[in-house]
């Protein structure tokens, strides 16, 4: 990482000791496990062997407690844990999710019985979790979901549906928002579980995207499955936070202060997809001909890439000197994503009826992957907050215009 | 200036922060809008706008200019940002043919030092004022096509889109010497055998055209070709500078109004058709300072010139996009002349012409190289 010199010594510190054990421990675990991509069971095990190494070391849930397992890392910290891990290409974090989403709002509202039932569970990876946020009705409008938790004897019993779960089809523990109290105002209504997924009543389906893909069969990719719960019983104890208030519960965080680089894996992906756009040799024999009817819009691709590569690092800049305000990494997800989208759009066109051969023909340019990465990227305005949804975002935290009254309350 | 727009400070070092801001209250208290309108109406003055002098008093000229000459020697990062804040008030000329193009154009010159000009100590103080005269025919960009020409210590010929040449003490034209190589003709004004005539304009730039008959050239400077390249490229971005701080303030005006102005029941920038066009125009604005910072960054490097296409053209047209959205976003009081926004209106067409057109930089792009 070219930047070192800007950080304060203890983050240096924090970075080189994170470098350090993985150059001991990555090349190793990666020799050992050769081959774990050939089916996905093998591959899951991999994501967990790899759990339980970097815990060994004291690496998952770095701004945990120490009592818990962590380091209290700063979210600088982790950021930095997290510019070391995809330098070296190591595996996808496993822990992730739960250690984000489900171990700052146990840290903060869990009894100690649960805090013990479930923290070190989430550090050693006995379970492999996924988020029950969004349903068919609840997308953008997140806070209206209808999945009920109604209750019951010794707990509650969960009736409705989620959907764009990642990771569903795997998972044995869900970190589920339902709704138990439908007269209160829709914030106030939402109550925070943790879910057995292999409780009776749990149905899994996999949701097959536009590209044609089973993609809930995938781990860590853009994947979507549908849940269904049918009576589904969850106790009491697993409940995490007072009852009407897991919209609150669920936006706990352990970060104090900003570190605005939850864009940044998003941006640091798209750039790599635009980069090799570009380096692809048919794009560039379009670019040297002068004659070519595209040149014109592959030169507003090439400059909008150029722009969002120097703010990216201007980003990176103020996030490692502590002065990032969460509004560039808004606009690099807003621009690149539709980047992303119309760089797709481009190379489809400009292969002509080429374009069209996907997959397994032997004619097909570079595989197919033309068409396919078309369809594709049609996600990249869509999840993680849509396109609209980031520019309300934008507009409100950075333009200082009012709340959109778009949004009805 | 009131409010401002976040992100207008990012991606600046602390050296070209503190110019900006150390800028910011003189031209705060003596460069106000109503002058610009003034100049719309009536750009016909023989004498500068106010703020040329306080400018010069508190030494702005003399930035470009070299240490020998009696500059302050400082480089085209500390005038970039300069220029940003003269962009955010639409300064008028003759600052930027007088303090950036005429140090800019010396520093191009092949041999012989600007020191020995006559008379350039009280140009870069600010005492005297210069105009560079490039173009014979601005439309052809970058190379242009050169009639002028200086024999026996005169020159004749017809310059035109000079800035400010009218109330010029010294004009600085690129002419053909007796050999056909370029040179930068140092020649005292008004003297016999200049003529200069000031065009209306929309935006109130004095553009000027200069003719010359066999007037008086006090020393000649030869320039070459890849120096000449090297200056319209560099005040190239240097346009572009103006235009991310005259973008910076459209935008600034249409957000504020979209926050206060109340219509059905709610600031009209709760309506998602307003917020989000400003958000898009906003993001541009982000993409446009990244690229005028990245050019300028590579100022000596091979990918300059590149790079300074991509920030001109980029600026171009985003400048124009955002005074456009922002006039929409007034509504019907953006159409009239006694309101700001069609002063960065015209301001956004009127730099979109100057130092290459992105017609022109998009020629010079293609094939389209990407920067290492």
């Amino acid at each position: 990482m070219q930047r070192l010199q800007l950080l304060q010594p203890e983050d240096r510190a924090f970075y080189e000791e994170a470098c350090d054990w993985l150059d001991k421990h990555l090349p190793p675990f990666v020799a050992a496990h050769r081959g774990s991509e050939r089916d996905t069971d093998a591959y899951l095990q991999m994501l967990k062997d790899w759990q339980a190494e970097m815990a060994s070391g004291g690496w998952v849930g770095v701004d945990w407690p120490r009592q818990w397992g962590g380091r209290d890392a700063t979210g600088l910290q982790k950021t930095l844990l997290g510019f070391a891990l995809s330098e070296r290409k190591a595996p996808p974090p496993l822990w992730k999710q739960p250690a984000d989403q489900v171990g700052p709002p146990l840290l903060r509202y869990g009894t100690p019985e649960q805090q013990q039932a479930f923290l070190p569970a989430i550090i050693r990876g006995d379970w492999v979790w996924c988020q029950g946020f969004s349903e068919p009705d609840a997308g953008s409008d997140l806070a209206s979901l209808k999945t009920r938790a109604e209750p019951c004897e010794g707990g509650y019993l969960i009736n409705g549906q989620k959907i764009w779960t990642s990771n569903a089809y795997f998972a044995t523990r869900m970190w589920l928002l339902a709704r138990t109290d439908s007269k209160a105002p829709k914030h106030h209504g939402i109550s925070a579980f943790i879910l057995d997924m292999k409780s009776p009543g749990v149905t899994v389906q996999p949701i097959r995207e536009i590209t044609g893909r089973h993609t809930g069969r995938q781990l860590f990719n853009q994947q979507f499955n549908q849940v269904f719960f049918d009576d589904v019983f969850v106790p009491q104890f697993n409940r995490v936070g007072p009852e009407n208030e897991g919209w609150k519960v669920c936006k706990t965080t352990l970060v104090r202060e900003r570190t605005s680089s939850h864009n940044l894996d998003f941006a640091r992906n798209t750039m790599r997809a635009l980069r090799r756009f570009l380096d692809d040799p048919l794009i560039q024999a379009t670019n040297e001909n002068p004659e070519a009817v595209f040149a014109e819009r592959m030169l507003q691709v090439d400059m909008t890439i150029d722009g969002l590569e120097e703010l990216f690092q201007q980003s990176l800049q103020a996030i490692l000197s502590g002065k990032a305000t969460g509004g560039e990494s808004s606009i690099l997800k807003l621009l690149g994503s539709e980047t992303r989208k119309t760089a797709a759009e481009l190379a489809l066109e400009v292969l002509g009826p080429y374009g069209q051969l996907m997959g397994g023909s032997p004619e097909a340019f570079k595989k197919g992957n033309a068409g396919f990465e078309f369809l594709r990227s049609r996600a990249c305005t869509i999840g993680g907050g849509t396109s609209e949804i980031q520019r309300n975002w934008i507009a409100e935290h950075v333009l200082g215009l009012p709340k959109s009254s778009d949004l009805a309350d | 200036m009131g409010f401002e727009l976040q992100g207008n400070r990012s991606g600046y070092s602390d050296a070209q922060l503190e110019l900006m801001d150390s800028l910011h209250p003189l031209l705060d208290k003596h460069c106000p809008r109503s002058r610009i309108r003034g100049l719309i109406e009536d750009n016909n003055s023989a004498t500068p706008d106010p703020v040329w002098t306080q400018l010069a008093e508190a030494g702005w000229t003399s930035l470009l200019y070299p240490e020998e000459a009696g500059g302050k020697g400082l480089g085209i990062a500390e005038m970039s940002a300069v220029l940003v804040e003269a962009g955010r008030f639409l300064l008028p000329g003759p600052f930027f043919t007088s303090a950036v193009l005429t140090p800019l154009a010396l520093a191009a010159a092949r041999e012989g030092s600007a020191a020995d000009l006559p008379g350039i100590g009280g140009v870069a103080s600010g005492q005297r004022i210069a105009s560079l005269a490039l173009y014979e025919d601005p439309s052809v960009f970058p190379t242009p096509k050169i009639e002028a020409t200086v024999q026996n210590g005169h020159i004749s010929g017809v310059k035109r889109f000079v800035l400010d040449a009218a109330m010029a003490d010294v004009l600085i034209v690129l002419a053909k010497d007796g050999s056909g190589d370029l040179v930068l003709a140092w020649v005292p004004s008004p003297a016999p055998g200049i003529n200069v005539l000031v065009h209306p304009t929309m935006d109130g730039r004095r553009i000027c055209t200069v003719t010359l008959d066999r007037t008086i050239v006090a020393k000649t400077l030869p320039v070459s070709g890849a120096g000449l390249q090297k200056l319209m490229l560099r005040a190239a971005v240097l346009v572009a500078s103006l235009q991310i701080g005259g973008a910076e303030s459209a935008l600034a005006l249409a957000v504020e109004f979209a926050q206060t102005r109340v219509q059905f029941g709610r600031p009209i920038g709760a309506f998602q058709a307003i917020s989000h066009r400003l958000v898009d125009l906003y993001c541009n604005l982000a993409v446009g300072r990244a690229l005028v910072q990245k050019a300028i960054r590579l100022a000596d490097d091979d990918a300059f010139p590149d790079a300074a296409s991509r920030a001109k053209t980029w600026m171009n047209d985003t400048y124009r996009a955002v005074t456009k959205g922002a006039l929409q976003t007034f509504g019907g009081i953006g159409f009239t002349f006694d309101h700001d926004i069609h002063l960065f209106l015209r301001s956004a067409y009127a730099l979109g012409s100057e130092f290459g057109t992105s017609t022109d930089h998009h020629r010079l792009l293609r094939p389209a190289t990407r920067a290492a």
